[in-house]
């Protein structure tokens, strides 16, 4: 065990501060110091420039003098919510179709995957940001179109383990014993199947939230005032020379989130793989 | 060979009708009225009558589709809303700007990515090897704006080293190159690390040494040779994907290249610009995964063909 936690230190690593985010997302009620949808009076300086950091506001005001603190506390609940229902939306359609598709083969196994060929053609930034052109972006039609992009991969995935899968003895050996597809598909193949979808969940995390992030920075994603990691950044750009802190701390918030689920997801990859266990580390 | 290239060009002409049946419905389909975009919104009901009538949308789908794609055949991407000038003639003049930062962001994933991941080859386990994983996992976790900003912040504001965005010379090209370059470096050390270690572990190194050749002689000639082939797989990838890749770094450094000028459509709402530079990118990506799988079997006789 004790080898074990020296070899996925980084992991361990990675699922701390992720829990810390979940936790600090949950409490920004309770631990933020202001509210972030406030236009604080004294929050700019006369001449309209937001406050530096100080005890008051640890991470200073923003261009329109709202608490940064607040704001980004506020906005881990955004990235929770992207997380959350975008991510758990992709990784549910992309296992549904990848395992039908795997599982039934045939005319309808083919539609599926020539589907997912074609989408995987697009790039996903670009097909999201074509996506939320056309639709009036809130924070739910963004969390939609981050699903309706980033199933793809994860359809691929689910579709070749389940292809293997559905030839092992073990569910030959069910089919023979009487068993039905849906018993098959639920008792025999998803168990074995969760491995990758858990792995999957937690990588999906930071790509998700990269992806709201990139979009709410370009204008298209979560709106203003709701506050996200991302269109902080964007709405205070004007100011990076002068007051970079109001960039840079959305900026570390957004890499710090993606970096921890990047870490535990690659551990958990090697845990719960045995195979890849030794290979060239 | 010949089969497997008719074959695989056959996929990719389905391919293409697939991607552009895709953007043909979200530029004509979901949008509520394509015409009232047009023609403003004063336009009478007259008025809206006719242009829906010139562009077309008064006519079957099929009928549409059928012209959307012949004007696609002539390199036709219809009109920008907003400039009213053909969105061919917009793309033409921004993509001298895109194709120089790919020159010179491909350049700075090589030269970082190819670096680190020899080092950490040549020195697994070791503090060095971990250390260029963790630069691996930060280079897919920071989104490009970030890392654009922060090279922005220290390079051009603090330092005055270079110019604070814009377009020019080869000053002007070096913090978006390296912006793509050291993060995309982390990508390209990853692949580098775990394929020179393959490479290492062959027969002919072992005889490559115990002929007495030194170890960089080793590294550098005898393995990178083999080790490479993964990586140029990866460059042709990478460029397929690079208008995509682009956007947010143009977007940054206002660099005025394909990728700037779907941001401004964005913020214009400008449909048929930004449609045009999804069609684009989707056919860059699947032509360069093509020529991926064209090259490989003529670089490398070992891949066999299905």
């Amino acid at each position: 065990m004790s080898k074990h936690l020296r070899r996925h230190w980084l992991g361990l690593t990675g699922a701390g501060v992720l829990s810390m985010i979940v936790v600090v997302a949950l409490l920004a009620p309770l631990i933020a110091p202001y509210d972030p949808y406030t236009q604080l009076l004294d929050g700019i300086t006369a001449d309209g420039s937001p406050l530096p950091p100080s005890a008051q506001h640890l991470l200073g005001t923003d261009l329109l003098g709202r608490d940064l603190l607040s704001r980004l506390l506020y906005g881990a609940r955004t990235s929770l919510i992207i997380g959350l229902i975008a991510n758990g939306l992709s990784i549910t359609i992309g296992t549904l179709l990848g395992v039908i598709a795997g599982y039934l083969r045939g005319l309808l196994g083919a539609v599926i995957m020539r589907f997912t060929d074609l989408m995987m053609a697009f790039p996903a930034l670009l097909l999201a940001i074509a996506l939320s052109a056309l639709l009036e972006p809130s924070l739910w039609i963004v969390a939609l179109v981050i699903a309706m992009v980033n199933w793809v991969s994860i359809a691929r995935v689910i579709y070749t383990e389940t292809l293997s899968i559905r030839e092992r003895d073990f569910v030959t050996a069910a089919r023979g014993l009487g068993a039905t597809s849906p018993r098959i598909l639920v008792h025999h193949i998803l168990p074995h199947l969760l491995p990758t979808i858990l792995v999957w969940t937690t990588l999906g995390i930071a790509t998700s939230v990269l992806l709201e992030a990139t979009l709410s920075y370009l204008g298209i994603g979560v709106r203003p005032p709701v506050p996200s990691w991302g269109n902080i950044v964007f709405e205070n750009q004007t100011y990076f020379s002068s007051a970079p802190w109001l960039v840079f701390a959305p900026g570390l918030a957004i890499a710090m989130l993606a970096f921890s689920c990047n870490l535990a997801g690659d551990a958990l990859r090697d845990i719960l793989d045995p195979r890849e266990l030794g290979q060239g580390r | 060979m010949l089969r497997y290239a008719l074959s695989r060009i056959g996929q990719t002409a389905g391919l293409l009708l697939g991607i552009a049946a895709v953007t043909f419905t979200l530029l004509y389909l979901v949008p509520a009225d394509p015409a009232a975009q047009v023609a403003g919104r004063s336009a009478t009901h007259e008025q809206l009558e006719s242009v829906r009538h010139e562009m077309g949308l008064d006519r079957s789908v099929i009928v549409q589709f059928g012209d959307y794609l012949l004007h696609l055949a002539e390199g036709d991407f219809g009109r920008s809303y907003v400039q009213r000038s053909p969105v061919s003639t917009l793309l033409l003049s921004r993509l001298p700007a895109t194709l120089i930062l790919l020159a010179g962001a491909i350049f700075a994933e090589l030269v970082i990515g190819l670096s680190a991941g020899i080092i950490a080859a040549t020195s697994r386990g070791a503090a060095v090897d971990r250390a260029v994983m963790i630069f691996a996992f930060i280079g897919v976790s920071t989104p490009r704006f970030v890392m654009g900003i922060l090279l922005l912040y220290t390079f051009a504001v603090e330092l005055n080293w270079f110019p604070v965005g814009g377009y020019g010379g080869i000053s002007h090209l070096v913090l978006p190159a390296l912006t793509i370059g050291v993060l995309g470096g982390g990508w390209y050390s990853r692949m580098m690390r775990s394929s020179m270690v393959e490479v290492l572990h062959l027969d002919y190194i072992r005889t490559a040494r115990a002929k007495g050749a030194g170890e960089w002689r080793v590294v550098m000639i005898h393995a990178l040779r083999n080790a490479f082939l993964p990586i140029l797989a990866m460059i042709g990838i990478d460029m397929g994907q690079f208008v995509s890749g682009s956007v947010v770094v143009e977007a940054v450094y206002g660099w005025p290249g394909v990728g700037q000028l779907m941001w401004q459509s964005i913020q214009e709402i400008d449909i048929p610009v930004i449609m045009a530079i999804t069609l684009i990118a989707a056919v860059a990506i699947m032509l360069s995964n093509l020529a991926v799988d064209m090259i490989a079997p003529l670089v490398d006789p070992r891949i066999k063909l299905k």
